[in-house]
């Protein structure tokens, strides 16, 4: 190995990296300063006051209260201001950039399944196009994964059961490691994947190469004649079951009196744990899809319910009516 | 002249089984942590040696994820919790406060035989195929997938965690009602303050523990849905839970180090410790302000940002009674005269290091530092600095500091000091690399890694093999002072303290003929009779 070309920082590949990085430098500059001023009052007292030096011991005359209040004080306000600063660098990395290109990425033993809105899928590769803001959703159908790119300087959990996500703005062409980061069992260290920033024209031609697949929405409309979910969940259905039409981003009452955002992660929950949330007015009948369904299948669901446009007639949508406790009453039994 | 612990009362097995002692019952943890740090031991040299090359060629993924579980498992519950408080807690609270024992002289033998329990249900767990799950044991990993021992050693160290607690009370009790007439609590030695802050955490921390090891088996056994989204579970309680104790468990480990510290350097530097007041409450600070930080180990793990941004804050806030310790024990050295004897090389090597370790802490409690950092190598790095560097350079330390107290002997002093320098340096280039490494963005718990990460590998494989030898030294040159070393005298360091003016070396079963009145602060070594270390000469 070539010891001029050993490799001691990571490159960076967007502009928040680029942030990190010089906030880790202040963070190394206070450090080290720190351990050389230790290191040289150590060292000074050591070599000067040794046992058997000449030196002079008489007490030296200062305020112990107020060297106390020194180093305590001082501390603090450096410290404080570390904290505000990585506290606004973290909050800021949270907003996603502008129109987010969103993929879906799913977690499972030992790899991860990249999911394109327009239906592309392919493991342990991440495609996106330099300068394009990227907004992955994420969760994992089994135990937790973390997907850390080291040359954003990002990671994040991915965790079974819930919607996560991870913003970032790539400025910089080329293919950056993603690990696992969180101990997932044995092949962990092999869950492994490729960053592949490409420049505009290239990821262009990427997204025209082969035959492209049904979107994601579209598969989403397949399975919800296939598995069933349509038998109810359309108007004139026999059963007393919630319209989906306009649903997606509406607040809707629960029957226990909560209001909830009808977000991916409220549709994903109501498929596989239906009784989590009932809305207002309709009896829990709704059957679980826990392990009918895998997780690419929920979100292609998602994305379909994400796809219903309100009815024209009914712009209101279905779920927005306030809970009223003499509705279940009126409403007639399912059959 | 009366016999001394060692022998008086027989020295058969049965007489030392059966002790209620708190002297030989600090040798019998004394022995037991030490087997259990060599399973540790062994477990690191091993992943340290499939680390030097970046394929898996000496051990599978199976093998290796054993043994880092292996590793932690042994070191954090087995080695580092009990360490400093069982060994050298147990041996000198009493000398200390001028009491003939603990309170409870029988709840802490059995303190030890539920330790010892605990500690060969873990072993009988690895002995049977081991537990993959590392010793952090997230769900839902642990609970429905791992297909190993979890449960067997969940039991373990759910039995050892009483040990824990029965010590922790035993110490609280033994602090309020046993101090000699006189022995006001700011004339305590800063080394029982800081057991007493270790004390209150055990009794308050462990049994959370205790909970989630529970709710962990209550899954895995019977289904029941409390961490797996699948049952309807929530995987992010249990990280609330366990590091709720994993974080004050932190501090168990490393205050008793302060309080080791505290006793060396004045000794040592011949000095009254600088900011005796600021030491004590600090130890205090650290043990109440340990409970709120929990959450920076979750940064990543998809809970709220704003409880993030408060654990941030609030783990900085931790660091400023550390960096006062610190800021005090530079300042007694200020103006000393100042000797390099080993447990002095060992507290000089302890305030570096645990400084490296503190201050790469505030790297990992800033916000949008740590998510890059988290789960990598620098994690693995600052951790050792405290633990390793901090915690068991504190420990060695103070074995050689109350050696002669203990056996009666002295150790050769020249081994003492090579031990130290060997250890230092071994340690330093051990860990450090992996500072680098984390932020290149090699992750833990990777038994094959990519090819660029190898260099800094190599060193931190080599650093690993000088650190080995580091440590079989001591064992060593200690085991042999025991037959050939020199008597030691009653007070070798010229030292303070009612265990070293008082008590012989070693010390008779009640301690003290009289019971010790106490009429001067701690640490009067600014006394002319004080002057030097050399102690007086039997």
């Amino acid at each position: 190995m070539n010891l001029g070309q050993l490799p001691l920082f990571p490159v960076s590949a967007s502009d928040h990296a680029t942030q990190v990085d010089y906030l880790f430098l202040a963070l190394m500059a206070v450090s080290a300063g720190i351990v050389l001023l230790l290191t040289v009052l150590i060292l000074f007292s050591v070599m000067r006051y040794h046992a058997g030096s000449a030196a002079d011991r008489t007490p030296p005359r200062i305020n112990t209260r107020k060297l106390e209040v020194t180093w305590t004080v001082l501390p603090l306000i450096i410290f404080t201001g570390i904290f505000a600063w990585g506290t606004s660098l973290f909050l800021d990395r949270e907003k996603p950039g502008e129109a987010p290109m969103e993929v879906y990425v799913i977690g499972r033993q030992w790899m991860w399944e990249i999911r394109y809105p327009d239906g592309r899928h392919e493991h342990n590769r991440l495609h996106v196009a330099l300068g394009q803001p990227v907004r992955l959703i994420m969760t994992s159908e089994d135990v937790i994964h973390s997907f850390f790119v080291p040359a954003l300087r990002v990671k994040q959990d991915v965790v079974p059961g819930r919607y996560v996500t991870l913003s970032f703005t790539p400025n910089r062409c080329g293919e950056y490691p993603i690990y696992c980061a969180q101990y997932c069992g044995t092949a962990h260290a092999e869950m492994v994947g490729v960053l592949d920033v490409l420049a505009p024209v290239d990821y262009a031609s990427w997204l025209s190469a082969g035959v492209a697949p049904d979107s994601l929405a579209a598969q989403g409309r397949a399975l919800f004649a296939e598995k069933g979910c349509a038998g109810c969940h359309t108007p004139g259905a026999a059963v007393h079951a919630p319209r989906l039409e306009g649903l997606f981003g509406k607040q809707v009452a629960l029957a226990d009196g909560r209001f909830v955002t009808a977000d991916a992660q409220y549709i994903h929950d109501c498929i596989l744990l239906p009784h989590r949330n009932v809305p207002a007015g309709y009896d829990p009948i709704m059957p679980s899809y826990q392990g009918q369904l895998r997780e690419t299948e929920v979100i292609a669901l998602v994305e379909y319910v994400k796809s219903l446009r309100p009815p024209a007639a009914d712009m209101r949508g279905p779920e927005v009516r306030r809970p009223d406790p003499e509705m279940k009453q009126k409403q007639p039994p399912a059959p | 002249m009366n016999e001394s612990y060692l022998t008086d009362g027989g020295s058969g097995f049965r007489s030392w089984l059966l002790t209620r002692d708190h002297k030989r019952i600090a040798i019998l943890y004394l022995i037991s942590i030490s087997v259990f740090f060599m399973f540790g031991g062994a477990a690191a040299s091993m992943m340290r040696a499939e680390l030097a090359t970046p394929k898996a060629d000496l051990v599978t993924s199976e093998v290796y994820n054993r043994l880092f579980t292996l590793h932690g498992v042994i070191m954090v519950w087995f080695f580092l919790i009990p360490s400093i408080v069982t060994v050298l807690g147990n041996f000198l609270l009493p000398l200390m406060i001028g009491a003939k024992d603990l309170a409870f002289p029988r709840l802490n033998l059995a303190s030890w035989y539920i330790f010892v329990l605990g500690g060969l249900l873990a072993l009988y767990a690895i002995l049977l195929g081991g537990v993959d799950t590392g010793w952090t044991f997230y769900t839902p990993y642990s609970s429905t997938y791992s297909n190993s021992y979890v449960i067997l050693m969940a039991v373990g160290i759910f039995i050892a965690g009483f040990s824990s607690i029965f010590t922790g009370l035993n110490f609280i009790v033994t602090t309020h009602k046993m101090r000699a007439p006189g022995l006001y609590w700011f004339r305590l030695p800063l080394f029982v303050w800081a057991l007493y802050s270790t004390s209150v955490i055990l009794v308050l921390a462990t049994p959370v523990l205790a909970i989630t090891l529970a709710l962990v088996a209550l899954e895995r056994l019977m289904g029941v849905g409390v961490f797996d989204p699948k049952l309807g579970g929530d995987p992010l309680l249990f990280q609330h839970l366990f590091w709720f104790y994993s974080h004050p468990a932190v501090y168990i480990m490393i205050l008793p180090g302060f309080g080791v510290i505290s006793e060396i350097i004045p000794c040592f530097a011949r000095k009254p410790i600088f900011g005796y007041h600021f030491i004590a409450f600090a130890s205090i600070a650290i043990a109440v302000l340990g409970f709120v930080v929990w959450g920076h180990h979750m940064f990543v793990s998809s809970q709220s940002l704003y409880a993030g941004v408060v654990f941030s804050f609030l783990s900085f806030m931790v660091a400023v009674p550390s960096a006062i310790k610190v800021f005090n024990w530079t300042a007694t050295l200020y103006k000393g005269r100042i000797e390099l004897a080993t447990p002095m090389l060992y507290a000089l090597g302890f305030i570096g290091l645990f400084t490296i370790g503190g201050l790469t802490g505030l790297f990992l409690a800033t916000l949008a530092v740590d998510v890059h950092l988290h789960d990598t190598y620098f994690v693995i790095a600052h951790f050792h600095y405290i633990m390793v560097g901090g915690m068991v350079m504190a420990y060695i330390g103070g074995m050689h500091f109350w050696w002669p107290k203990i056996t009666g002997r002295m150790y050769p002093e020249i081994w003492g000091q090579l031990s130290a320098l060997i250890i230092f340096t071994g340690f330093n280039l051990t860990f450090f690399p992996q500072f680098i490494l984390g932020y290149m963005g090699m992750p833990r718990r990777y038994h094959a890694y990519p090819e660029q990460f190898q260099f800094l590998n190599v060193l931190s494989s080599a650093g690993a093999s000088i650190l080995g030898i580091g440590y079989l030294l001591p064992i060593c040159y200690l085991s042999w002072s025991l037959i050939k070393g020199k008597r030691a005298p009653r007070n070798p360091w010229n030292a303070t303290g009612l265990e070293w003016t008082l008590a012989d070396s070693p010390p008779t079963v009640h301690n003290f003929d009289e019971i010790p009145v106490v009429d001067c602060e701690p640490y009067r070594y600014d006394l002319p009779e004080m002057a030097s270390a050399k102690g007086d000469i039997t």
